[in-house]
């Protein structure tokens, strides 16, 4: 920019007037300025304002200062300290301090005054993921009493967002300090390890696991002079773990890894997460390696030296030598070792050599499968030693060598895989906050898993039981809870990937790069000049801008969150087939959330068939399973495959499980949206109305199913004309579902743009217009750009455009559209053809007849491909295509289908419905040029009481039928009436289009025509001045576009 | 497409200098930043704690430790500044959303958009301050990213001479005019004076 470049070179010389002007006092600067400056009065504008900047404060200048200020201040960053406040707690004193963050003794005054551990966790966390994981954990917690456990009270934020954790006070050492200051011998040794097992299996028997125990977690306090271990930080791990996950999958900072010594193979494996109670027990496994030996299984400084996949591999292939031949090995510190075991040199070895030797072998195997079972069975073990009974633990044998072969080979394959999830985990970098909720949620659907696993058996059994009706019964309730249980996991599920952002990915994403590419190029290039660099960075900003970042971050979630579930799903779970087929049940649900309908197709498939198989066809799951199946079918369009079976399971569902079954309403409203989407309304009616009484009677008004019930109501209520209700309906919806799940649930978005639409196709615009922008908006940012729902509410974000008649402003919209929906969803998609449909009208409103034509009837032939010959759609796009039709004045084409769209109508809609009156309407328009004049009146004139009522609010349609009847009447000779039409209709199209002169055009027109024709039969009535009068308005309206 | 290398990789690889390879840091600290960003725009301190290192410096030392032989550290100061006026201006960003309801669109919130609120708060002197350093980019793209260091990184003069490759008068005199130039552009919270506004 020309304009620019003066500007700069103005403030280039500005600058320098500036610099020396500085130094110079008030008089020599008016000199200097003089001279310099000569008459150009922006420039010595430019250098007063920058002398008189210079005494004026920089509001901000101390920002950094600030922000350094800020963060000394919080918890956890430079200062906090005795006597500081955290919540209801008062800080008294700072007692460790690590990589995790610090802890402080507190004082807690409500509800009950004690004193408390409070931990401040330090470094990046997500804080509202941690203190959410610590939430849906807090129950399970609150389940645990062993003298061994500490207590986990409470989790919280800090002001300034830091996750803090409050626990039991434990006044204790790390158990291997302890064991060593009181020279413990081994025996003793055990006993406290054995306790610590015990603790453990009571966490794990109430479905918690610990997975980072250490010595500095498992303090032994000195009550009497025995020694009681406690197990601190339960909980915590695993709130703040996803994180430490990620951050060990490719950092090689040795202290944001916890502590690589304790960490277990599966920790330390690709996925990281892989996590079970026997982790626990690996740990366990370590720490008593070390209370033997006095050094781990791996030498710290090794593990901590080496880089990341190196550490990795040593934890994953490597076997540590035996606990006796590292005492044995380790000659210089071997007396320093005995003598903290009060055992002597000689005899250490020996001691430990064999049955100690195996326990702890088989508790650190790297197979956990080959581990102990449980902390209670090593517990179990030790007692058995030390009661002098055979231990369990056995030594290797040959198939456990062959295995560690195996194990060898596989390490490549993990080092392969790591590069891969370097790269995922790279690209996500900025922006943790889906990965972690991935991790919990994989977890919480583990963990249900493994709770299912045990009700598993009785499921079937009862599937298959006939005779055993109580117990049938029993574990048929059972089986429900389960159920409910998962629907609560895939629920959880879906809310978490609510609340993904992957638009804010991705923006975050191109916004880093550009950073990066700015920088290197600054750098690189030294010699570059400003505008050289300038331009560079913005040609890199313009070919990144076609990246389509969201998708990208999507991509990502398929690839991190989805796949990893299925494949895991692939491998683990083919024992339990009704375990796998709840889990692709439930993904199958995501994927076609997500609007990946190719990939939800098989999942949701073979989940059914196992269902059928291992259930039986009619229970319970069995049909809500198919249920899916037909929902998606509906999704795609497949309405007549769809409608047989969903018929199907309806009967079967009524006869298997009653009629008020969760289940059956489910089929039975499935069904009637089915219906009332083919518009078979007669048909959806009553189904929609009893899932809906069913619902609200047995669930709650305010239950989802009954909301979603109540939106299909809507859907069916608009079908049948009755648009007030329908919108009274929709708006409640909406409000209900905003208050309940939040406005940027997809369901409320769902909500959202129903109504949006319906107050947009009411003609209501300025109401409908923040609403459809919100919704398109909102859906782009939460679904992502590519989403079906997204383009969808695109489509009629553009169409209200449309009837605003911004047509600049709707075509790119909906070209856009077009192509993406070609290509995300394909031609055949209803989506597809609705926006087809879409652009096709908006060339037409701008008389681009031409390139209207091939696109419309490519609509039509795609509608009757996917959604049949009578589905409303389909009737709609046809009827568009025959108004196209009419405006290139191939009538008799245009009649034949308003003909056929007439005769589905009838069968359809009650008589009085507008969308049948609309249609009797346009067959009236194409009459009338082929000379059938009467014939059409004969149509329109029994209708004129009917039509206002009939079109309600919706203005343009009535004008438009207004017209139509005013022209005929004027033609067959009732001028009258004609005049009284024509004059009704131009104040409706008043209403509808405000200034536009568009619409107003042709019913002038028409006037014009009618009192010419009027003063022809009966002159001298002062017609003629009547027409000169309308003729004049039509030629003083402007003409809005050139060339039309 | 920048590739992301293990950190290890980028450290022993790095030579004082590589700014692209510093920026492949960035996202390890992204975090930090943002809650450091949080904390600011939620609390804030009195500023009199005036210790001139900047937290962008703190972060940095978490994640290489005292390395003092290694003089990547101004570098990265320069790209993590950078990267704290980004994280600034859209938490700013945000809350300001935040406040106008939520519901508003994104995209939509301009600086213009944002003058009409009653009072000034921290977020929106953030976004001020951004677009006029945007501003004066285009003329003197030197003395803003100057400013940017020393403001939002709270670099030291010596540090950014360093990391720009140019005197240390050089960088003073840059300050010293892009200070001026901000101090007479910003708005001042006083009514009346928005004419003073180029």
């Amino acid at each position: 920019m020309g304009d620019n470049s003066i500007e700069s070179q103005r403030l280039a010389r500005a600058k320098e007037i500036f610099l020396a002007a500085r130094a110079l006092s008030l008089a020599q600067r008016e000199d200097l300025i003089a001279r310099e400056c000569a008459d150009d009065a922006a420039l010595i504008a430019l250098v007063r304002e920058l002398l008189a900047g210079e005494e004026m404060p920089l509001p901000f200048e101390s920002i950094a200062d600030d922000i350094r200020a800020a963060h000394d201040a919080r918890p956890g960053g430079g200062s906090v300290g005795s006597g500081d406040r955290i919540g209801n707690y008062h800080l008294l004193e700072r007692i460790g301090e690590g990589g995790f963050g610090v802890v402080f003794m507190a004082e807690q005054e409500k509800p009950v005054r004690r004193k408390v551990a409070l931990k401040i966790i330090k470094l990046g966390m997500d804080t509202k993921q941690v203190v959410a994981r610590f939430e849906a954990e807090r129950q399970a917690l609150a389940m645990m009493e062993h003298p061994s456990i500490a207590r986990v009270f409470d989790a919280g934020a800090t002001e300034t967002g830091r996750p803090y954790f409050v626990m039991e006070l434990v006044k204790g050492m790390p158990i291997t300090e302890y064991c060593d200051q009181h020279k413990l011998p081994i025996r003793e040794r055990l006993t406290l390890i054995s306790q610590v097992c015990e603790a453990l299996q009571h966490a794990h028997q109430r479905g918690v696991i610990h997975r980072d125990i250490k010595p500095s977690n498992v303090l032994v306090a000195d009550s009497g002079g025995v020694g009681m271990p406690k197990i601190i930080d339960f909980g915590i791990a695993k709130a703040t773990s996803a994180r430490l996950t990620e951050k060990t999958i490719f950092t090689e900072f040795r202290h944001m890894i916890g502590t690589p010594e304790y960490m277990s193979p599966e920790q330390a494996g690709e996925s990281g997460d892989d996590v079970d109670t026997r982790t626990d027990v690996y740990a366990v496994g370590v720490l008593l390696y070390e209370l033997l030996t006095g050094a781990t299984p791996f030498d710290s400084k090794r593990l901590r030296s080496a880089a990341y996949g190196e550490m990795q591999r040593i934890i994953r292939e490597e076997d540590p030598p035996a606990p006796s031949t590292r005492v044995a090995s380790a000659s210089e510190s071997l007396a320093t070792v005995a003598q903290h075991r009060s055992t002597p040199p000689t005899r250490l070895s020996g001691t430990i050599r064999g049955e100690l030797d195996w326990i702890v072998m088989k508790a650190m195997e790297k197979d956990r499968s080959r581990r102990y079972d449980s902390a209670g069975s090593m517990a179990a073990d030790i007692q058995r030693y030390l009661s002098g009974h055979a231990v369990l633990a056995a030594p290797p044998d040959r198939v456990y060598l062959a295995r560690k072969f195996v194990a060898r080979h596989r390490g490549a394959v993990v080092a392969g895989s790591l590069v891969a999830a370097t790269l995922i985990v790279g690209l996500a970098g900025t922006s943790w906050g889906f990965y972690n909720a991935d991790a919990r949620r994989r977890e919480m659907v583990r963990e249900k898993l493994r709770a299912d696993e045990q009700a598993e058996q009785a499921i079937k059994e009862s599937a298959r039981a006939d005779a055993a009706a109580t117990q049938a019964r029993a574990a048929e309730a059972e089986a429900h809870k389960r159920a409910r249980d998962l629907e609560e996991v895939a629920r959880f599920q879906t809310m978490m990937l609510a609340q993904i952002d992957p638009a804010e990915t991705g923006r975050q994403l191109l916004h880093d790069l550009a950073s990066q590419f700015e920088a290197s190029l600054e750098k690189q290039n030294p010699k570059l000049t400003e505008a050289e660099t300038e331009s560079r960075r913005n040609r890199f900003v313009a070919d990144l801008s076609k990246v389509n970042a969201t998708e990208t971050a999507i991509e990502l979630i398929n690839r991190a969150i989805l796949k990893p579930s299925v494949s895991t799903l692939d491998t683990q779970f083919q024992n339990q087939p009704l375990v796998d087929a709840r889990l692709r049940h439930g993904l199958g649900g995501l994927y076609a959330d997500l609007g990946l309908f190719d990939v939800a197709g098989p999942l949701l498939r073979r989940a059914a068939e196992t269902f059928e198989k291992e259930l039986g066809p009619e229970h319970a799951d069995t049909l809500d399973c198919k249920v899916s199946n037909y929902d998606l079918l509906r999704e795609q369009g497949r309405f007549a495959e769809a409608e047989a079976l969903s018929k199907q399971a309806v009967q079967t569902a009524r006869r298997a499980l009653g009629n008020d079954h969760p289940v059956t309403l489910t089929a039975v409203s499935q069904l009637g949206m089915l219906f009332t989407a083919q518009g078979k309304l007669e048909e959806a009616e009553p189904l929609l109305r009893e899932a809906l009484d069913s619902r609200r009677r047995t669930l709650g008004p305010d239950h989802i199913d009954t909301l979603s019930s109540i939106a299909s109501m809507g859907s069916l209520l608009l079908a049948e004309g009755k648009r007030d209700e329908a919108e009274a309906l929709r708006r409640q919806v909406w409000e209900a579902l905003r208050d309940k799940r939040g406005e940027d649930d997809p369901l409320t978005l769902i909500a959202l743009n129903n109504l949006g639409n319906m107050l947009s196709s009411s003609g209501k615009l300025s109401e409908a217009e923040p609403l459809c922008r919100m919704a398109a908006e909102k859906r782009r940012r939460v679904l992502g750009e590519e989403h079906p729902f997204t383009l969808s509410s695109l489509n009629n974000y553009a169409l209200l455009l449309q009837r605003q008649g911004k047509y600049t402003e709707a075509e790119p919209l909906l070209r856009d559209t077009l192509a993406t929906m070609r290509r995300v969803l394909g031609d055949f998609h209803p989506y597809t053809s609705n926006v087809m449909n879409g652009l096709g009208t908006v060339l037409q409103d701008q008389r681009r007849f031409d390139e209207a034509e091939p696109l419309l009837r490519e609509a039509v032939e795609k509608k009757r491909l996917s959604q049949g010959d009578r589905n409303p759609t389909t009737l709609l796009v046809i009827g568009n295509y025959a108004r196209l039709l009419r405006d290139l004045e191939r009538h008799a084409e245009a009649e034949t289908l308003f003909r056929e769209v007439l005769a589905v109508q009838r069968s359809q809609l009650k008589a009085g419905h507008p969308e049948l009156l609309f249609t009797l309407t346009d067959l009236a328009s194409v009459l009338r040029p082929q000379g059938q004049a009467h014939e059409a009146l004969d149509l329109l004139s029994p209708l004129e009481n009917v039509a206002p009522k009939s079109f309600g609010s919706d203005a343009r349609r009535l004008a438009w039928f207004e017209y139509n009847l005013g022209v005929l009447r004027g033609a067959t000779g009732d001028f009258e009436a004609g005049e009284k039409c024509l004059l009704h209709c131009l104040a409706n199209f008043q209403q509808y289009r405000g200034p536009t002169a568009d619409g107003k055009r042709p019913p002038i027109k028409a006037l014009v025509d009618l009192y010419i024709a009027w003063n022809t039969a009966d002159a001298g009535k002062g017609h003629d001045s009547q027409a000169r009068e309308w003729k004049e308005r039509l030629d003083a309206l402007p003409l809005s576009r050139p060339g039309k | 497409m920048l590739g992301f290398h293990s950190v290890a990789e980028i450290l022993s690889n790095a030579q004082p200098g590589d700014e692209r390879s510093m920026a492949a840091l960035l996202p390890l600290v992204y975090d930090e930043l943002r809650v450091l960003a949080a904390g600011y725009l939620n609390r804030g301190g009195t500023g009199h704690t005036l210790q001139p290192t900047a937290l962008v410096h703190e972060a940095f030392m978490k994640m290489v430790g005292n390395d003092k032989g290694w003089s990547g550290r101004d570098h990265f100061m320069a790209v993590a500044s950078k990267a704290m006026r980004h994280v600034l201006v859209d938490h700013s960003r945000r809350k300001n959303a935040d406040k106008r309801g939520g519901g508003a669109p994104r995209a939509d919130i301009s600086i213009d958009g944002l003058s009409a609120a009653p009072n000034s708060t921290r977020e929106m002197r953030v976004l001020e301050l951004d677009d006029l350093l945007t501003q004066l980019a285009k003329a003197d793209a030197r003395s803003a990213r100057v400013a940017e260091m020393r403001l939002f990184g709270g670099m030291s003069q010596e540090q950014i001479a360093r990391v720009l490759g140019i005197s240390r008068m050089t960088v003073t005199t840059d300050w010293q005019f892009a200070r001026a130039w901000l101090a007479s552009r910003v708005r001042d919270d006083a009514p009346g004076e928005e004419a003073k506004r180029g």
